[in-house]
């Protein structure tokens, strides 16, 4: 448990420094570790065990957003697990689930019973419709075709400042529908 | 989307995510401080003598918030981010009732009784409360527009801590003003005014807090 926290602080703080490979690395693992998680809670409120990965990604999109509210001499874990169970939660809420549930840190869950890495949650298209077209496109381009922030922008004929912001925007839209839909 | 498309883009995403709770805390506080001030110096002001008197119960109250301001003030930052545990600072914070209450019965047991509400009217206790309240709210307004850009798991914890911080804050402010030192009004229309300011933040952060 100790040396899994050691690894990801020390793969955020890589992230943060300017790492993207070990940002990337960084929330594949922590993905993984979601899971079972999130699977238990959906399980005991009686939750929709097919929402699993949307209620991942929803928790991964706010990893992100709030990154910078993990203070680095803390550890990590409970501070991804203070996130997880606060979307947890508010997913449920939404749902009307029942909510006065415990919901488990990492130390109480087994190691990942490593499910396929592949696994979708909403389609892509249902995601990202909502977001304005410029939006879209980038974040498109980037997420589901793997294009790089350069090529990105010479494809649309844009600045790379301009992509950084269109996705940095689309990501923020995409949690905000999250929120609203889930 | 497939979640490793949805890394794929978070970890292209390098604009930064914001500043440090504590540090937009810290700033969000002077910026509803300097409003609050503006406020006491412009509609309230000074006690007059608050340069020659210096009895025991006057230089309480500025130990009691003291005290609660940095014990609020650390659990409030600590409220802002997932994850952090509040620790001592709630043992700090109870002191603060302790000694008040301590402080309550000595008076109590000092000043004859047919003095006991004279001391609790004060000159004017409602003018004190009503004030006090006013001046937390442009803290409190601040306090929470900084909140938003945290992630408190527990929004209303965080918005009662953001409220019992202003409201200890404006307190403070208040002492510079307030005639009335006697620990039975202390006890009574600070605590009130501060409990009012908590609670105001509690319901803000329920409402607002949600990310």
């Amino acid at each position: 448990m100790k040396e899994r926290d050691i690894e990801w602080a020390a793969l955020m703080r890589a992230a943060r420094a300017g790492d993207g490979a070990a940002y990337d690395r960084c929330l594949r693992e922590i993905a993984q570790a979601l899971r079972p998680l999130v699977r238990r809670g959906l399980q005991r409120a009686g939750g929709n065990p097919a929402e699993l990965e949307d209620v991942v990604q929803e928790i991964l999109i706010a990893v992100h957003l709030k990154r910078h509210t993990w203070d680095e001499t803390r550890p990590i874990a409970p501070w991804i697990a203070g996130i997880a169970r606060y979307k947890i939660i508010d997913v449920l809420r939404r749902r009307g689930y029942r909510t006065n549930l415990p919901i488990d840190d990492f130390a109480e869950v087994l190691p990942a019973e490593s499910k396929d890495e592949t696994a979708s949650g909403r389609d892509v298209e249902r995601s990202l419709e909502a977001l304005p077209e410029g939006q879209r496109k980038v974040v498109r381009a980037i997420a589901v075709e793997g294009t790089s922030i350069a090529d990105t922008a010479r494809k649309f004929g844009m600045t790379e400042g301009a992509v950084r912001v269109a996705l940095h925007r689309g990501l923020g839209a995409l949690a905000k529908r999250h929120r609203e839909d889930l | 989307m497939k979640t490793e498309e949805l890394i794929r883009a978070l970890a292209a995403d390098r604009e930064p995510s914001g500043p440090r709770p504590g540090v937009f805390l810290a700033f969000a506080a002077a910026a509803g401080l300097v409003i609050s001030v503006a406020l006491f110096v412009g509609f309230v002001g000074l006690r007059p003598d608050l340069m020659s008197s210096a009895s025991l119960p006057l230089m309480l109250k500025p130990v009691e918030m003291g005290l609660l301001v940095a014990a609020s003030a650390v659990a409030l930052v600590r409220l802002a981010s997932p994850g952090a545990p509040l620790g001592r600072t709630v043992i700090v914070a109870a002191l603060v009732p302790a000694i008040v209450l301590v402080a309550l019965a000595v008076e109590l047991t000092v000043v004859p009784r047919s003095e006991w509400l004279v001391r609790l009217a004060g000159v004017h206790w409602y003018v004190c409360v009503i004030n006090m309240v006013v001046l937390s709210l442009p803290m409190l307004a601040a306090l929470l527009f900084a909140l938003r850009h945290g992630a408190p798991t527990r929004p209303a914890l965080a918005g009662a801590g953001a409220g019992l911080l202003s409201g200890a804050l404006s307190a403070s402010l208040y002492i510079l003003h307030c005639p009335d030192d006697s620990p039975i009004f202390v006890s009574a229309w600070f605590t009130l005014a501060i409990a009012i300011a908590t609670g105001i933040g509690a319901i803000a952060g329920y409402r607002f807090l949600r990310w």
